[in-house]
C-alpha cells in the first residue's frame, strides 16, 4: 500500500495509530482534570449539607434546571 | 440522615469530587458551568441519599445524577439556541491553522466539536473507565447505542486528524 492513495491512508495504515492517539489525548485531558485540586466552595458546600444549613437546596436545584 | 451517615456520605462525595469536575468539564466544556453543574450533582445527591443503594457504585450513581442534570439543562438551552451546531463550525474555521500535524493542539475543542451524547459515550469509555455495560446504565440506553455512539466519536475525532494532516501544506484560508 503506497500514500498516493491520500483519501484512504487514514482508513487503512493510520487507523490504529490514530485510534491510540485519540485515546491517548483523551485520557491526558480526563487524568489532568482529575488531578485538579478541589475547590473551597465545593468543601464549604459539603460541609453546610453535613450541617442541615441548606436543608430546602435539594428542592431548589430541581428548580435551577428549570430556568423560567 | 443520623450524624454518621451524613458524615460517611459527605466523606464519599467529597472523595469523587475530582471526578466529577472531570466528568462536568467533559459535559458542559466551559468550567465555570461545569463547577456549577458539580455544585448541582452534589446537592441532588445529599437530597436523595435514600435512593442510593448501600454498597452500589457511587461514582456510577453520581454520574448519572450529573449526566441528567447537564441534559435537561442542555435540551432547554439548545431550544433558546437553536444554531448549536453553526456555532460549532465557526469555530472550527477559526481554529485549523493553530492545529499542528498529527497532534490535537487543543484536543479539548475538538472534544467540544463533537455532539454531547458521542462526546458523554467516548469519556465514559475511554477516560472513566467503566463498562459498556455501566455506561449504557449511567446514560439509560441500551450496550448497542453506547458503542455506536464512541465508534462515532471515534471516526470523527479521526476525520478531523485527517483533515489536519492534509491542511498542513495547504495554503492558510481560513483567514481569507
Amino acid at each position: 500500500m503506497t500514500d498516493d492513495s491520500k483519501d484512504n491512508r487514514a482508513e487503512i495504515g493510520l487507523e490504529p495509530l490514530l485510534q491510540a492517539h485519540i485515546g491517548r489525548k483523551l485520557r491526558e485531558f480526563y487524568d489532568s482534570a482529575v488531578r485538579e485540586p478541589v475547590p473551597d466552595r465545593f468543601k464549604l458546600l459539603l460541609d453546610q449539607l453535613e450541617n442541615g444549613e441548606l436543608e430546602s437546596v435539594g428542592n431548589l436545584a430541581e428548580d435551577k434546571a428549570d430556568p423560567a | 440522615m443520623n450524624n454518621s451517615k451524613a458524615h460517611g456520605l459527605k466523606e464519599q462525595l467529597l472523595s469523587e469530587i475530582p471526578s466529577l469536575r472531570a466528568f462536568a468539564l467533559s459535559l458542559a466544556g466551559i468550567s465555570d458551568r461545569a463547577d456549577d453543574l458539580v455544585q448541582d450533582t452534589l446537592v441532588k445527591a445529599w437530597a436523595n441519599a435514600d435512593s442510593f443503594t448501600y454498597g452500589a457504585n457511587m461514582r456510577a450513581w453520581l454520574f448519572t445524577i450529573m449526566r441528567n442534570t447537564f441534559f435537561s439543562q442542555y435540551r432547554k438551552a439548545r431550544r433558546e439556541v437553536q444554531d448549536v451546531d453553526g456555532e460549532a463550525a465557526a469555530r472550527l474555521v477559526a481554529m485549523p491553522d493553530q492545529m499542528s500535524h498529527l497532534d490535537f493542539t487543543d484536543f479539548k475543542a475538538e472534544l467540544d466539536l463533537l455532539p454531547a451524547d458521542q462526546r458523554e459515550a467516548l469519556v465514559l469509555i475511554g477516560a472513566s473507565g467503566f463498562s459498556y455495560e455501566e455506561a449504557a446504565e449511567i446514560c439509560g440506553v441500551a450496550v448497542g447505542t453506547i458503542k455506536s455512539r464512541v465508534n462515532r466519536a471515534r471516526r470523527r475525532l479521526i476525520e478531523r486528524l485527517a483533515l489536519q494532516d492534509e491542511d498542513e501544506s495547504a495554503p492558510d484560508v481560513s483567514k481569507a
